[in-house]
């Protein structure tokens, strides 16, 4: 794993949190001590080390993608899904509000910004949901001063043992894709994005008609995914009218022809959406037994 | 009125290095304010020009003339003033944030105490912060 980023000279570490407090959200700078910041630091590094251990090179972030809790993928910082996470660790001079921890509800994440010693900056977000679990512990919480136990009664803050992703001046590093997705306010971004990525695949594929998959997407958050998946992975260019057709009576998917376009019919849209994403697929173990499975998660292998 | 807040600020400035309380600038437009010293100067003088505080009632004037000098500096954003600064070879800049698309992008102007004599468009500063609105760079 490559980062752009030198851990052994940090200049400068800041903290912050992210708020639900309007319809965009927002990010706050609140002042730390040099301790929170080691800590931050040593959070950011095991980061790093967790990711490193994935074998191989790691995989492009898919929308479409079902990822287990913990799999490390990587984005680039110029995908539309990652608006909100570019626009964080690309701001400069965040607001100051010292007073942000005071209604801890509406904190949605936490994150660090450092700046190595050639000024290149690295972010760093959880989700939090450990950080204000203490919260409900107040009163219940003890500790040991000269002889007795006593409950310490101030609002306690908990930093967990690494970020969900890592952003450089290249890529967003995932370690955690639901809590990627939470941060990145993903199922918003991509059911926005429906008429965009939809016209691009248009204009790979003019032999569909895709208004009645468009319609569908915008209502369906899973289908909205496919199509992020499909523009982003560049998976519509050169498709075969005649192959695609054949691909579809394979798997069930009505398509009817008409004034020379192929028109997808009610019901169809998802298996058709999983046909262009690759999903769908055919196995004939057992002789004259074929067997169709939609993969729920897919990697391609070989050329 | 020299040796307390002087003092004060010494002892701010002192926790912020402990506690490596900086924070990264990004400078937009920069103006020096060295002029404003002047108005510093007169203002914080023109009470104490031939009055006597023996008596109670130039006392109280000054007393007054003094509070309300605070009052206005505080509010013009300007006591950050301090001819100690100048003495020290420190320069004060008001620094704007910078323009750009990006929501998330401070729009407040802030106050730098350094020892730099010009600061250019888009330079990266990290200097230790003294109150959310003034910094300092050693």
């Amino acid at each position: 794993m490559v980062l752009n980023f030198d851990f052994n000279v940090v200049r400068s570490t800041e903290f912050g949190v992210g708020r639900d407090d309007d319809e965009e959200g927002s990010f706050v700078l609140i002042p730390v001590d040099a301790e929170v910041q080691a800590a931050l630091q040593e959070i950011a590094t095991g980061t790093r080390e967790t990711m490193a251990e994935t074998e191989g090179e790691p995989q492009e972030y898919q929308p479409s993608e079902k990822y287990s809790s913990q799999e490390y993928v990587v984005a680039p910082i110029g995908s539309a899904e990652v608006a909100r996470i570019r626009n964080l660790h690309r701001a400069n001079n965040l607001r100051i509000d010292t007073t942000a921890l005071g209604d801890p509800n509406a904190i949605t994440c936490y994150f660090a910004k450092f700046t190595d010693s050639r000024d290149r900056r690295l972010t760093a977000i959880r989700r939090a949901t450990q950080f204000k679990g203490l919260l409900k512990s107040r009163n219940r919480l003890v500790r040991f001063v000269t002889d007795s136990l006593q409950i310490v009664e101030d609002e306690t803050f908990k930093l967990d043992h690494e970020f969900d992703l890592l952003i450089d001046s290249a890529q967003v590093h995932i370690l955690r894709p639901s809590g990627f997705e939470f941060i990145a306010k993903l199922q918003q971004v991509i059911r926005d994005a429906v008429p965009d990525n939809i016209a691009s695949i248009q204009e790979d594929m003019p032999f569909v008609d895709f208004s009645g998959v468009q319609e569908y997407a915008a209502r369906h958050t899973r289908a909205a995914r496919h199509v992020a998946s499909i523009r982003s992975q560049r998976e519509t260019q050169n498709v075969s009218q005649s192959l695609l057709k054949k691909a579809c009576k394979i798997h069930g998917v009505n398509v009817k022809t008409s004034g020379g376009k192929l028109t997808v019919a009610v019901g169809s849209e998802m298996t058709f959406l999983d046909i262009l994403d690759r999903r769908m697929y055919e196995l004939e173990l057992v002789e004259n037994a074929p067997e169709k499975y939609r993969a729920g998660s897919r990697r391609r292998v070989g050329i | 009125m020299i040796v307390l807040p002087n003092a004060f600020l010494f002892l701010r400035l002192r926790t912020a290095e402990k506690h490596k309380d900086t924070r990264d600038i990004v400078v937009g437009r920069a103006e020096d304010h060295r002029d404003h010293l002047l108005v510093y100067l007169f203002a914080l003088l023109l009470p104490f020009y031939a009055t006597s505080l023996a008596d109670w009632r130039e006392f109280s004037a000054t007393l007054v003339a003094v509070s309300f000098i605070v009052f206005l500096f505080w509010n013009l954003n300007l006591h950050y003033m301090n001819v100690l600064f100048a003495v020290l070879g420190y320069r004060i800049f008001t620094i704007y944030p910078p323009q750009d698309e990006n929501p998330y992008t401070g729009n407040e102007t802030i106050v730098l105490i350094t020892r730099r004599t010009t600061i250019s468009e888009a330079q990266k500063i990290i200097p230790y912060r003294l109150s959310n609105s003034v910094y300092w760079e050693v």
